[in-house]
């Protein structure tokens, strides 16, 4: 009887344990998922390509660097200077990439993306493929003129994405198309990368004016064909034109 | 074409009209900005680093959570230095700083011509997915085979891969190509049909893949790729020269392992590191240290293909390593009439003002080939000399470059160079030498230093000026020790009381009068009288107070240290 018994508590036990370790092994899959998912649409930049592993392959490589020294640090901060930091333009090697990646992440789609601009990188002011020159840090015409049509390229990618040469991609764009006004300041903050309340709202209605003045023309291409966001392609590369999206 | 006809091609008529009124708007932002007052400007100092550091700009959130506070800009700072971003902006930096891009051709010597003997067979892929149809994603030969439409077979033949490049991706090939290039085609070379768009894909990420393009991007990153490794593992930056250490990702994994179309036979690699890489994946897109032990020919990122395949002829090595590592350059005045034979360059006059020290530098390469006969061309060592030191090969010179304070100051110079966009000016260098002192404290951790820069009040000053400095700074001298001369003169007197008193905190917790865990009394003049000199070698070696890092080289035990060996130099 006693032995029976225990038999019983043991399976019950055992049913128990099976079931909890099922939840848990299904409650863990679906938050895991969940959290990639989300990690994924909130924050391209950081799904993907990789963490980095600091391992040493083969021998050891001796003790770390040193963390902070809060104490010595506090004497560097004494030290001044009464010269500004300059203006630095982003690398022009780079901007494409790095606007894509803050909303898209990486994979066919981005590499074709990028090489659909590549042709432009050097008249940008990039670096050739051997670095003889380096890349270009200041800024002048002819890499607005070069910005001008990449801005475009990538705008099309960003706002108004379509099937055959953007799979899988939708807009950015937070709000539905009707809703100009929320999706312009909602584009002129993330270009011009300075905080809303900074921005002067009369640039609001200047880009509305552009957008529906331009409205037309961009509809006769294929690939605004049943898209209501191709409009907004233009402001998106207005922004991404202005200097202080250029300027850090 | 002249400007107009590229206008005319890039633009139309209401672009032109868009771009006029772009102007107005961007005028109108910019006039905001420009009201911005000189002072601390936390907004636009998140907005460059978050830039720079992170590659990305700060939402409406991210500017909140900073707001003007001190601590949760150097919080924010902190936690891009922690993201995995700050590897690809590193690697940006060193690629730079190093300058070792390399052209389609670099690789031509390394090309095999042959396979089994027999010219011109070599294993070459194309693959691409079908517009239509079963939109396979299909590899077939592409090399001269192709034109005998060998490697093609009926679709009920193919057989399904999962390739090396793009883990869960499956190609389509048939029985033959898999035979020859193994079940995961790594023993083939693969092209893509968009070259531009092959060299934007990114390992492991995309069905793109192209070897070619792929090995010539990560050869010619490598060094950077190695120098950002230790950055992100915080391994002292000094190891970037260390003999034996390399550092390889996927493609170079994948190009070392296979023997279809590179001869690795010629690639010279150094012992033991084709066991080593074994265990790395075909997929990793980041760089990963390899480290095989000393090797007296070997210095980290001068020994990598891409520095010594860019930089072809051992004068260019020693230039480009001079330029680029210590911040000199070699400049000299010409001779008014060069010698019709000049005879030796380094005794010459009007030429030995340069090659006195470019052409020893340049001996310590002399392990190694130049141009495409980089490793048949390789020669005896020779002994020779740098800064005053002696050696043979790049093992010694990595160490004399990494024992001058030259290599630290050159390292600040360009990272701040990097955050600042622009150079020290002539007024700056105190702030030079403290930043220099940091880095040296602080184990030569290059994340310290960013952050220490990022941090600091010049960074994060809300005006900005142009960056063509008329007054720089002077290079970097050399033969000093790390962290410059320690031993200032002792130009002013030195009181107790009033100089050393007051720092003595930091000792007097344990060294106090009367205490009774036997340490000395240090606390008064009479007592540092006894034990001053034994105090100050304590300090300077970094042995106390407890708890330092290393030789202090600022700060306020430095402060202490300097007071005291001043004070008891003056009081005998």
């Amino acid at each position: 009887m006693v032995a029976s018994g225990n038999r019983q508590v043991g399976r019950a036990w055992l049913r128990q344990a099976l079931n909890s370790a099922l939840l848990a092994i299904f409650a863990q899959c679906l938050s895991g998922c969940y959290m990639y998912n989300f990690m994924k649409h909130k924050s391209p930049t950081s799904s993907v390509s990789t963490t980095f592993n600091g391992t040493v392959v083969g021998q050891p490589l001796g003790n770390a660097a040193g963390g902070p020294n809060e104490a010595a640090l506090a004497q560097v901060y004494l030290v001044g200077t009464t010269h500004a930091p300059a203006a630095v333009r982003p690398d022009p090697d780079l901007f494409v990439r790095r606007l894509l990646r803050q909303y898209r992440s990486e994979g066919s789609a981005v590499a074709h993306q990028i090489g659909k601009v590549d042709q432009f990188r050097l008249l940008l002011g990039g670096a050739p493929q051997d670095f003889a020159t380096n890349p270009q840090t200041t800024y002048d015409a002819t890499s607005l003129l070069a910005v001008s049509k990449v801005a475009d390229e990538v705008c099309r990618a960003l706002v108004a994405p379509n099937a055959s040469e953007h799979p899988g991609w939708s807009t950015i764009l937070p709000h539905p198309a009707d809703q100009e006004f929320s999706n312009i300041s909602w584009m002129a903050q993330r270009f011009l990368g300075i905080p809303s309340a900074k921005i002067d709202p009369a640039i609001y209605p200047k880009l509305q004016a552009i957008m529906v003045a331009e409205e037309p023309i961009v509809a006769t291409n294929w690939w605004a064909a049943n898209n209501p966001f191709a409009k907004y392609i233009v402001v998106c590369s207005a922004l991404n034109l202005s200097a202080s999206s250029l300027y850090h | 074409m002249n400007a107009n006809q590229l206008y005319s091609r890039l633009f139309r008529r209401s672009q032109v009209r868009s771009m006029l009124a772009i102007a107005g708007v961007a005028a109108t932002v910019l006039i905001t900005r420009s009201a911005q007052a000189a002072g601390p400007d936390y907004e636009m100092a998140l907005k460059r680093a978050q830039y720079l550091l992170h590659g990305t700009v700060p939402t409406d959130d991210e500017y909140a959570a900073v707001g003007s506070d001190n601590g949760s800009y150097k919080s924010a700072i902190r936690a891009f230095l922690n993201h995995s971003n700050f590897y690809s902006a590193t690697l940006r930096y060193h690629e730079i700083l190093f300058g070792t891009g390399l052209g389609d051709d670099y690789l031509t010597e390394l090309v095999r011509s042959d396979i089994d003997n027999k010219t011109n067979k070599v294993a070459k892929l194309s693959c691409n997915r079908a517009d239509s149809g079963d939109q396979r994603y299909r590899c077939q030969w592409s090399s001269q085979n192709s034109g005998r439409k060998t490697g093609t077979c009926p679709q009920a033949w193919e057989q399904a891969v999962t390739v090396f490049w793009y883990p869960g991706m499956v190609a389509w090939v048939c029985p033959e190509v898999m035979t020859t290039c193994g079940t995961d085609l790594s023993q083939c070379l693969i092209e893509y049909s968009d070259p531009a768009a092959a060299k934007n894909a990114e390992l492991g990420t995309t069905e793109i893949f192209d070897t070619h393009a792929a090995v010539t991007n990560s050869l010619s990153k490598q060094a950077a790729g190695l120098a950002t490794a230790v950055v992100m593992a915080n391994y002292p930056y000094t190891k970037i020269l260390e003999s034996g250490l390399t550092a390889v990702d996927g493609a170079i994994v994948h190009f070392m392992r296979q023997n279809q179309y590179f001869d690795m036979t010629k690639f010279n690699a150094a012992p033991g590191l084709a066991d080593l890489i074994g265990s790395i994946a075909l997929t990793d897109t980041n760089f990963r240290l390899v480290n095989v032990g000393h090797d007296p020919t070997q210095a980290g990122a001068l020994s990598t293909f891409g520095w010594l395949r860019r930089y072809e002829k051992n004068r260019s090595r020693a230039n480009q390593l001079y330029q680029r590592l210590l911040c000199r350059q070699f400049t000299s005045a010409l001779p008014r009439v060069f010698p019709a034979d000049p005879g030796n360059l380094r005794t010459t006059p009007g030429c030995m003002g340069c090659h006195s020290t470019v052409d020893p530098l340049a001996d310590f390469f002399s392990t190694w080939g130049e141009g495409g006969e980089l490793y048949t061309g390789a020669k005896a060592s020779t002994p020779s000399s740098f800064d005053n030191k002696s050696g043979a090969g790049l093992a010694d010179l990595a160490d004399i470059i990494r024992n001058d304070d030259a290599f630290a100051t050159c390292t600040v110079e360009h990272a701040w160079g990097w955050l600042m966009g622009r150079a020290f000016y002539r007024d700056e260098a105190d702030l030079r030498r403290a930043l220099t002192s940091y880095f040296v404290t602080v184990n030569y951790s290059f994340k310290e230093l960013v952050y220490a820069m990022a941090t600091h009040p010049a960074f994060i000053e809300g005006s900005r000026s142009d960056a063509t400095v008329t007054d720089p700074l002077d290079e970097p001298p050399l033969g000093q020790p790390p962290g410059g001369n320690t031993n200032l003169p002792c130009s002013k007197t030195i009181d107790f009381t009033a100089d050393i008193a007051p720092k003595l905190g930091q000792c007097t917790n344990c060294h106090f009068a009367g205490n009774k865990i036997g340490r000395q009394d240090i606390s008064s003049a009479a007592q540092m009288k006894i034990w001053g000199s034994q105090s100050v070698n304590m300090m300077a070696s970094g042995n106390m107070p407890p708890g330092q890092a290393g030789p202090p080289l600022i700060g306020p035990v430095w402060d202490l240290k300097e007071a005291v060996r001043c004070w008891v130099a003056q009081n005998p």
